[in-house]
């Protein structure tokens, strides 16, 4: 016998829109008056025959959805935030925005030390390298700190937590943010902006995406916050690893540096956990340097961050925020030709 | 026709591949047929290739199973340059 077996139950799975934002949010009905109308409207269709309808006749033959338990008996109700979704770039309008419904905070890959690492940051196409690198570095100097900042609320929803000025001479607050799992995509489907970090069992990590989505969503767009953005429409950017762990850090431009006292400033930070990312120079007008920086993976007005020092053979490796083409036993020396600062801030001590 | 655009030091996407752009710069670089050519140039890292190609209008790189030609390598004054690329096949 088919039913057509009516329940309070709603889906809001699957949806995709392009800065749509606000949950659905029909008018929420108490299970006396969801039973009310049902039997009402078994009443209204009184002589379908059985074959064509169920409905209840009694309330208590109802099974309601408890809250948390609205999904086909999976055990979760899935929810969107509440905030419009952040603007993508003018130059990526048209995309849209896909809920990544298999989207967890956090998952271990195979190898990793721990669920948060630092080679699970991939930048997009958005040029905010100093974010992706300033995950990468508060990553490798301490994971708790990333997974401190986002409580995944089970519902498809997260409570982001970032540091921001309140002022431009303040000192960083804790604000919240309610993000959902719905990141633009390219045309393959792939985020458009910060990728996915490790899968495993079908789960998808989504922690960088989440806080750069929470910090598009801060300034209402993705385009706010590349680079040369970060600092329009009244935001006090103190650094990512301020962002990132409500510590303020240290700038250190190079240029009253030697590579020893440079190698010997990293090495430090990094041993103390203190997260540690450098910022090339912008050379691009020399094409003869441009060559030969690009040639080892030196990017001009990129950011990256450290991942070792050498100091007996005084070269370091540096991580690229893509997450490939990283430079690999680079030179005192050549730091100093190819970069132009030091940023050191907060970690575990 | 399928176009894609690279910004400066981001990370585009090509059939699915994550192709990161580098730097633009000003110099010479080799057409297929072997022309050589001066001009707006960029550093494009091509899977499994690293570090990057440097490559100009009119360049051709192959990504994945297809073709993609260089229409255009744009160096603005000020901000990030960028690269576009049309897919051949």
């Amino acid at each position: 016998m088919e039913h057509a077996h009516r329940t309070a139950k709603s889906s809001k799975k699957g949806s995709k829109g392009n800065g749509g934002g606000a949950a659905a949010s029909e008018p929420a009905l108490g299970n006396q008056e969801m039973a009310e109308l049902l039997l009402q409207e078994a009443a209204r269709v009184e002589g379908a025959s059985d074959d064509q309808l169920w409905l209840p006749t009694h309330k208590d033959e109802l099974w309601f959805a408890e809250d948390g338990d609205d999904d086909g008996g999976t055990g979760t109700t899935r929810r969107q935030q509440e905030a419009k979704l952040p603007g993508l770039r003018p130059k990526h309008e048209g995309k849209e925005y896909e809920d990544f419904e298999n989207g967890t905070a956090f998952v271990k890959g195979e190898g990793d030390a721990h669920a948060v690492d630092a080679n699970d940051v991939k930048q997009g196409a958005l040029g905010d390298c100093y974010l992706i690198a300033g995950m990468a570095a508060v990553a490798r100097a301490d994971p708790k700190l990333i997974e401190d900042l986002i409580k995944d609320n089970g519902d498809g929803t997260f409570d982001v937590t970032l540091y921001i000025r309140p002022r431009r001479y303040a000192r960083p607050e804790p604000v919240v943010t309610t993000v959902d799992a719905r990141l633009a995509v390219k045309y393959s489907g792939k985020p458009l902006y910060a990728g996915l970090g490790d899968k495993e069992d079908g789960k998808e990590e989504l922690w960088t995406a989440l806080i750069e989505k929470t910090l598009a969503q801060q300034k209402d767009s993705y385009d706010l916050i590349s680079g040369g953005n970060i600092n329009k429409n009244g935001f006090n950017y103190g650094g990512s690893s301020e962002l990132l762990t409500g510590k303020r850090e240290n700038y250190m431009p190079t240029d009253s540096m030697d590579s020893d006292e440079a190698l010997l400033w990293i090495d430090l930070a990094l041993e103390e956990g203190r997260s540690v990312t450098v910022s090339s120079r912008n050379l691009k007008d020399d094409e003869d340097l441009t060559r030969e920086a690009n040639g080892r993976n030196v990017y001009w007005n990129h950011a990256y961050a450290p991942i070792s020092v050498d100091l007996d053979a005084e070269t370091m490796d540096l991580q690229n925020p893509w997450g490939s083409s990283h430079v690999e036993d680079l030179s005192g020396d050549d730091f100093l030709r190819f970069y132009r600062a030091i940023r050191i801030g907060g970690g575990r001590l | 026709m399928v176009i894609e655009e690279i910004e400066e030091t981001t990370v585009g996407d090509l059939d699915g591949h994550r192709v990161p752009m580098g730097n633009v710069t000003t110099g010479a670089y080799t057409l297929p047929d072997g022309t050589e050519r001066t001009g707006n140039i960029c550093s494009l890292v091509l899977p499994g290739q690293s570090p990057g190609v440097f490559v100009g209008k009119g360049s051709v790189v192959t990504v994945g199973e297809h073709r993609w030609e260089v229409l255009t390598v744009d160096n603005p004054t000020t901000g990030n340059g960028s690269v576009q690329l049309k897919r051949l096949d």
